[in-house]
């Protein structure tokens, strides 16, 4: 951000150390990091070839590789790919919302957060991935059952976070700002609410860790579609091959949606680098 | 007397619980004027200061401010997810979407506390004095009839609080608001300020008026300084 103001740009190199959050520069990555995980999978590849490690335990990388190029080809993983990102995307966008409603509410009212808080606090002991039964019980097989327990699984490490963040703003900058003459409603929009938003993040991110969890138990219960149906269809003939690239899609799905948490952060908290 | 108030308090008293912090106090600080007022600690200094600042209801008796007012506090306050102009902006109470206006003023304002070149930066970048200048700057934007002071230089080092004192001072001259400054460094008041209050027991108990020209030199008030801190219940002989 270097504004021009007056006729005088305002950027010299010497203020960027300042003003920039000393953007993370991208360094070689230091090589010997590769070298035990590289060796773990060369590992697996002689297991699988020397037989020590038979095909209906577990497949050797190559062909799980293979696997996963078939696949795709076929469609198969394309489909249920998108099967299970739509099941998360709106078991999380339902989850969120009631989480961020909730959340605020009972940070800003006294009143709300007497009537709000209790039941949550207790309903966050359960382990909501046991209500899995219930669910069923309640909405049958359908999508229903898989899309709440993810918006379950979301809503309360969200809500938690995003309370305690508007109930812990630091009462001196409440108070700078009364004196300054701004409204409760100002109040909230400058300093309230961006002073919670760190805190809302660090919620977002183990929500969606939570999400991709939620997911694949509720997949691998009971599916028809999606990643944990694959998986678990491919368990019922013995393609090992199948379930590793079923896994491993999951894996890079919740390291995608933590790289994109994390790029959100950097960009809404520049103002905490040193 | 003719002169114009900006202050006036009559019979103020407030309570905390059974406590009873400020009893029947009056003041009146006139337009204009640099008025220091000096307690020990828990002798309602930062009290008076929050009910003049609006910020705290809970009172008998009558403070009447007129026009606007600023405060700075001991610390600066600012919002640190905000950049130092827009911090300045905030005491316009505009958050700086109208850009050039506001960023102008803001400047200006940064300008006058020697952080011009510091508008771009975080908050957190900034040392314990330019917080402090920017808090400064925030105050004084508004261009306030009263800027309420909170020992805003207690938290700073002693090198850093001389320079600040001489920036009030400057500030002071080229703005002419009323000023409040609550601290308990002596030498400060003396400094500073045209009349020095001593408050004890919930009520001023003492008052120096200080006529003489600025920039001041501590050298020549050994005298009223001796007798301040006896106002204050410290005996020269007592320190030693």
């Amino acid at each position: 951000m270097s504004i021009s103001t007056l006729g005088t740009t305002v950027s010299t190199s010497d203020e960027r150390g300042r003003l920039a959050p000393r953007s993370r520069r991208w360094r070689l990555p230091d090589l010997r990091r590769w070298v035990s995980p590289v060796g773990l999978v060369l590992l697996w590849q002689v297991a699988s070839a020397t037989g020590l490690l038979p095909p209906e335990k577990l497949s050797s990388p190559w062909t799980v590789l293979h696997a996963g190029l078939d696949l795709v080809r076929s469609g198969e993983l394309g489909s249920a790919f998108a099967v299970s990102i739509t099941r998360v995307g709106t078991g999380f966008l339902f989850g969120a919302t009631i989480a961020l409603l909730l959340g605020i509410l009972a940070g800003l009212s006294t009143w709300a957060n007497v009537l709000i808080d209790p039941p949550v606090q207790m309903l966050r002991t359960l382990p909501f991935l046991g209500l899995i039964p219930l669910l069923i019980l309640w909405f049958g097989i359908g999508e229903e059952p898989k899309i709440i327990l993810v918006a379950l699984g979301v809503a309360f490490p969200l809500y938690l976070n995003v309370h305690s963040g508007i109930r812990n703003v630091d009462d001196h900058l409440i108070e700078a700002t009364t004196a300054l003459g701004y409204s409760r409603a100002e109040r909230l929009w400058h300093v309230v609410l961006p002073a919670a938003v760190p805190q809302t993040l660090v919620g977002l991110r183990q929500s969606l860790g939570i999400a991709w969890l939620a997911l694949i138990v509720g997949e691998t219960v009971n599916a028809d579609a999606g990643l944990g149906y694959l998986i678990n269809n491919a368990r019922e003939f013995l393609r090992t091959d199948v379930i590793v690239v079923g896994l491993v899609v999951y894996a890079v799905l919740g390291l995608v949606t933590d790289a994109l948490v994390r790029l959100l952060e950097r960009r809404a908290l520049r103002w905490r680098a040193r | 007397m003719a002169r114009t108030l900006t202050v006036e308090v009559r019979d103020l008293t407030r309570r905390f619980g059974t406590r009873t912090v400020l009893s029947g106090l009056d003041l009146d600080i006139g337009t204009g004027e640099f008025v220091a007022l000096l307690g020990r600690s828990g002798s309602g200094k930062s009290t008076l200061l929050r009910i003049l600042a609006n910020l705290d209801p809970e009172t008998t008796g009558s403070a009447e401010v007129r026009g606007t007012v600023s405060v700075a506090f001991q610390q600066p306050r600012l919002l640190p997810w905000r950049s130092v102009w827009r911090n300045v902006v905030l005491g316009l109470r505009r958050d700086g979407r109208n850009h050039s206006r506001d960023r102008a003023l803001a400047e200006r304002a940064l300008d006058e506390v020697r952080l011009a070149d510091h508008a771009d930066a975080w908050p957190r970048t900034l040392s314990g004095g330019e917080a402090q200048r920017l808090s400064l700057a925030r105050a004084l934007v508004r261009e306030p009839d009263l800027l309420l002071l909170d020992e805003p230089f207690g938290a700073l080092d002693a090198l850093t609080r001389l320079a600040m004192h001489r920036l009030v001072e400057d500030l002071w001259q080229r703005h002419r608001p009323s000023v409040l400054l609550v601290t308990h460094d002596v030498d400060e008041a003396l400094l500073l300020a045209d009349r020095v209050l001593v408050l004890d027991g919930g009520r001023i108990t003492a008052e120096h008026v200080l006529d003489t020209p600025r920039p001041r030199r501590l050298a020549d008030h050994i005298d009223l300084r001796a007798h301040v801190l006896a106002d204050l219940g410290v005996t020269d002989h007592a320190r030693s």
